[in-house]
């Protein structure tokens, strides 16, 4: 009980600001992690609604494609996906993804990493809390593809711990 | 506990559904019929209620309920308090001794199964409870919200049910339901009167959610304080009664909406008399609640060009600050409407214009297109909000049927968006400008955009599911997902390019190769990822069928008879895909199998492609053919090297070894071979003679279906001289083997290239196996590393609004 009273304090000041579900609007975004065979890197990529993601950046009266065409908005949203999304090898070794950028497209923002391709793929472990903090309905889908298998992580409302992602020989 | 075994129960059965209705398996290999039709196994058997063209039967009927309903509102104790007269008229062959109601504030009763079956890590609100097995914190706003629930007395009181002679009648409630047991059977053809008094404390809509309730506002320089109360699912409410099901007792756990019984409602809305009111149907006594300048603008707007407000900007702003303890009561009358909501403020500004339509004898000439909105929302309300309702109006009614009521209204308040007869709730954080800190007012694209996305939206559901009755509680995509498409096509028609978030194909393909998922036909209430299930991925299988499988003319024409077919009636997915079928006259069974009934997903690779051409048996081109083969062929890398050392042929030094042999290869033409070639024609029916002097080339295409879902095949071939050709092979290619085909293309001119799916129209999740000769695309990632792409912004422009006009000025 200890443990949760100092977590709630800890968090109460984000979360309470929390904007409530509706009925048609649904928070939502997906990840995607796949190794490019052009590259050899393992790409990231996150698909947010741009104009939720400026809402989580307290950015509300800014035009989201020009937010990002700009030097610092560039680095707002990276250091902000760097640090809400994280994955590891399946003993817990976090990766050390590279900012690569963002743009918007659409309705859409996307956000764009790479790390080197990982030696092992039977198993992983994602963290993906992009704008858990900002809705709390929000929703994130993480698609893994490693040997034209997909496996998915999914965390939204209530369970937003890491999730083990296994891809069996 | 008995709760939550009927859950379990529930959802048991919605997986037996689906697992019934895949294609039948083999068990010696791996052949499954993916054309396998539906009708008679999985879909119900047609009747003289339903028919099996989808259409409704001639013995097609529907029940009636007509409302007298007066409610009050004390603004004070956000609380209603209403009296109704509901007239209940059994058009069914069953004879009936008890009534159902729904009581859906219900809901946010502790003790609901809405609230005791909240889970970790649901699809609807949870708890928000972090961790699963080990808890490790819980979100202030979701202890804030469980204290409301626990503390506030939400749900409905039921205080009196009464007969028409105003005597006592036993009622039951459970849950959101309420069964009155009648005095008399109620037999086919008759009506009854019931007499319900109740009263429910509203909710505040940002903290506990749900689909009504209220937002009050921060007082500031520039905004006043005050509330907006949007009203919906306020009063006890027939449930429905179908040929199908009975009665449709589903307890309302918050998500899957609901479906109800046409009827006529005469409402008298009793609020402090400083309020405009805006409301399902039409103004009665406008005389006694709005004055004269007000009533000569509502005149003037009828026939205007563009929206003219009824209450001002400035008029709203003072109307914030008077106050007043009087009343005045709203009168409204809505005819064959299958619900009834309204909302009502002080801050409302409120502008109206008249739309004219072709009421084809069946709808109004005139529509009034009308927003109600505070200064909060200026000025994007009243640039685009009754635009919006207008555009809706006019591409709705041309994929259906005309807008069938006289008024249409989108209300800004707390609700993001949210549905009812002639009446809409939408805004919620979009459509506010903003003010930064050195007070300009700006608004984003997003902003704007999300706006007018969310009208089009909600007017929209006015035809599907208001008037076109499907049950949201059990199926959420026949409303959300059809309404889905049809708000793409009207952001189509918007602008160019307008960012929609769901109808495009490729926005859909990472949801459906996602291993969490569940089939569309899946039981409203337990649907993840909503979404994507029911909007995104029904709304994307209607563009792919009205654009890649149908056609538009097919498509069109189709869907059109379904909307008219169940126009004012209450139509079942079953109706939806046989309609479809029928009038296009395309079997779509193993569509509605792909994309309704599994979670497989759409990724077809082009494996291989060979080149033939027909063998003329003409020893002068073909030994010169064969010839030409084999010098194009590697040369032997011993040959190669001994002639770079230098070493000489034997036979070269030799000559006198040189022979008939030597001088000659086996590609040379022999008298022989004349004279058989010349035979060879000899024998050829003419037919024959043409195919072999012809050029044509036939080209053997080895396919894989990797995703599971049959769909079309779409090529691009590109040719040496430079052209072009797309072909088209429909899906029926899979029949025989659902997995894996061959197909040939046959054509005069060399094929350098194949893409598969060229132009993004299938969803085809994996692109990078669907070119012949093979390569691979860069990703979005590597697009972006080699560009950049910029946009422009009023904020960063330093350009402003005004409240009173989205004309930007320097800041």
């Amino acid at each position: 009980m200890l443990r949760l009273r100092t977590l709630l304090t800890s968090l109460a000041g984000v979360l309470l600001v929390a904007a409530p579900a509706s009925a048609h609007r649904v928070h939502a975004g997906v990840t995607e992690i796949a190794v490019n065979p052009r590259t050899g890197e393992m790409e990231i990529v996150h698909r947010l609604f741009a104009h939720d993601l400026l809402t989580a950046l307290d950015r509300d009266e800014q035009d989201a494609a020009q937010f990002l065409g700009t030097e610092a908005g560039l680095e707002t949203v990276g250091a902000y996906a760097g640090e809400r999304f994280r994955m590891a090898d399946g003993e817990g070794a976090l990766f050390d993804l590279s900012y690569v950028g963002a743009e918007v497209d659409g309705e859409f923002a996307w956000i764009y990493f790479v790390a080197p391709q990982p030696s092992e793929t039977e198993s992983f472990i994602v963290d993906n809390d992009l704008l858990a903090e900002a809705f709390d309905d929000q929703v994130m889908m993480t698609n893994l593809r490693f040997q034209s298998h997909v496996r998915t992580a999914m965390q939204g409302p209530g369970r937003r711990s890491p999730v083990r992602v296994r891809f069996e020989r | 506990m008995r709760s939550f075994s009927l859950i379990a129960m529930a959802t048991a059965a919605a997986t037996f559904n689906v697992a019934a209705a895949q294609p039948i398996q083999q068990t010696t290999n791996n052949w499954r019929d993916a054309f396998r039709q539906l009708e008679d196994e999985d879909w119900p058997s047609p009747n003289r209620e339903r028919r099996a063209t989808g259409a409704p039967g001639p013995d097609y009927w529907q029940q009636e309920v007509d409302y007298d309903i007066d409610i009050r509102l004390d603004e004070d104790e956000k609380h209603l308090y209403g009296s109704e007269t509901v007239t209940y008229t059994n058009n069914a062959p069953d004879p009936l001794d008890f009534l159902w109601f729904q009581l859906d504030q219900n809901r946010f009763r502790p003790d609901s199964i809405a609230v005791m079956t909240e889970t970790v890590g649901d699809g609807g609100r949870s708890s928000g409870r972090v961790g699963g097995s080990n808890p490790e914190g819980i979100s202030a706003s979701a202890v804030r919200r469980r204290q409301q629930i626990a503390d506030d007395g939400y749900g409905h009181n039921i205080t009196a049910v009464t007969d028409a002679d105003g005597n006592p009648v036993d009622f039951t409630i459970v849950d959101t339901l309420m069964r009155i047991d009648l005095d008399d059977t109620l037999e086919t053809g008759e009506s009854v009167v019931l007499n319900i008094e109740w009263d429910y404390r509203l909710i505040e809509t940002g903290v506990i959610g749900g689909r009504a309730g209220w937002e009050c506002f921060e007082e500031t320089e520039d905004t006043g304080g005050d509330c907006i109360y949007q009203i919906a699912q306020w009063f006890p409410r027939a449930a429905a009664f179908s040929d199908y099901e009975g009665w449709h007792n589903k307890a309302f756990l918050g998500r899957g909406e609901f479906t109800l019984e046409f009827g006529d409602y005469d409402v008298s809305i009793t609020v402090p008399q400083d309020f405009i009111v805006s409301a399902t149907g039409v103004l009665q006594n406008p005389e006694d609640v709005l004055n004269q300048a007000q009533r000569d603008r509502l005149e003037e707007a009828r026939t205007s060009d563009e929206p003219v407000f009824i209450v001002t900007p400035s008029e709203a702003r003072a109307n914030e600050r008077r106050g007043t303890r009087s009343e005045a009561t709203w009168e409204f009358r809505a005819e064959n409407v299958r619900d009834f909501a309204w909302a009502g403020s002080r801050k409302f500004i409120w502008d109206a214009v008249g739309v004219e339509q072709d009421g084809e004898g069946v709808a109004p000439e005139l529509v009034m297109a009308m927003s109600f909105y505070p200064n909060e929302s200026e000025p994007l309300w009243s640039a685009f909000s009754t635009r919006a309702v207008e555009h809706t109006l006019d591409v709705y009614s041309s994929f259906s049927f005309p807008y069938p009521y006289p008024v249409a209204q989108s209300i800004a308040g707390p609700q993001g968006g949210m549905e009812y007869p002639m009446i809409t709730f939408n805004g919620g954080t979009y459509g506010r400008p903003v003010v930064d800190d050195d007070g300009n007012l700006t608004y984003s694209r997003s902003a704007k955009r999300g706006l007018i996305g969310v009208i089009i939206h909600e007017i929209g559901h006015i035809y599907f599911p208001m008037t076109v009755n499907s049950d949201e509680r059990q199926w959420t995509w026949m409303d959300e997902g059809l309404n889905t498409f049809l708000q793409f096509q009207a952001e189509r028609q918007w602008e160019e390019d307008f960012p929609s978030r769901r109808g495009d194909p490729d926005l859909i393909a990472d949801y459906m190769v996602s291993t969490n998922q569940m089939p569309i036909m899946t039981q409203s209430d337990s649907v993840l990822q909503f979404g994507s299930n029911a909007y995104g991925k029904p709304a994307t299988a209607l563009v792919v069928l009205r654009e890649t499988i149908l056609g538009r003319e097919l498509f069109d024409e189709a869907f059109r008879t379904y909307a008219n077919r169940w126009r004012f009636r209450r139509p079942t997915p079953y109706d939806f895909f046989r309609t479809m079928e029928e009038v296009s006259g395309v079997d779509l069974d193993w569509f509605w199998r792909g994309w309704f009934y599994s979670t497989d997903h759409v990724d077809i690779s082009l494996d291989r492609v060979i080149e033939g051409t027909f063998n003329t048996e003409n020893p002068e081109i073909e030994n010169a053919r064969e010839r030409a083969e084999d010098d194009a062929g590697p040369e032997s890398l011993t040959q190669a090297g001994n002639r770079e050392a230098g070493i000489a042929y034997y036979e070269a030094r030799n000559p006198e070894v040189v022979d008939f042999y030597s001088r000659n290869d086996e590609h040379t033409v022999t008298n022989r071979e004349r004279e058989a070639y010349d035979s060879f024609r000899e024998e050829l029916e003419d037919w024959e003679a043409a195919i072999v002097d012809s050029d044509e080339r036939i080209y053997y295409l080895d396919f894989t279906n990797q995703g599971g879902v049959v769909m079309p095949i779409i090529l691009e071939f590109t040719f040496a001289d430079g052209g072009t050709e797309i072909v088209r092979i429909p899906a029926e290619v899979w029949r025989y083997n659902p997995d894996n085909v061959t197909w040939t293309y046959m054509t005069d001119r060399e094929v350098v290239s194949v893409e598969l799916d060229p132009l993004h129209e299938t969803a085809d999740a994996d692109r990078s196996d669907n070119f012949f000769p093979p390569r691979i695309e860069p990703t979005r990632l590597e697009v972006y590393r080699s560009s950049s792409d910029n946009d422009t912004m009023m904020d960063d422009m330093d350009q402003r609004v005004t409240r009173d006009s989205i004309r930007t000025r320097p800041q």
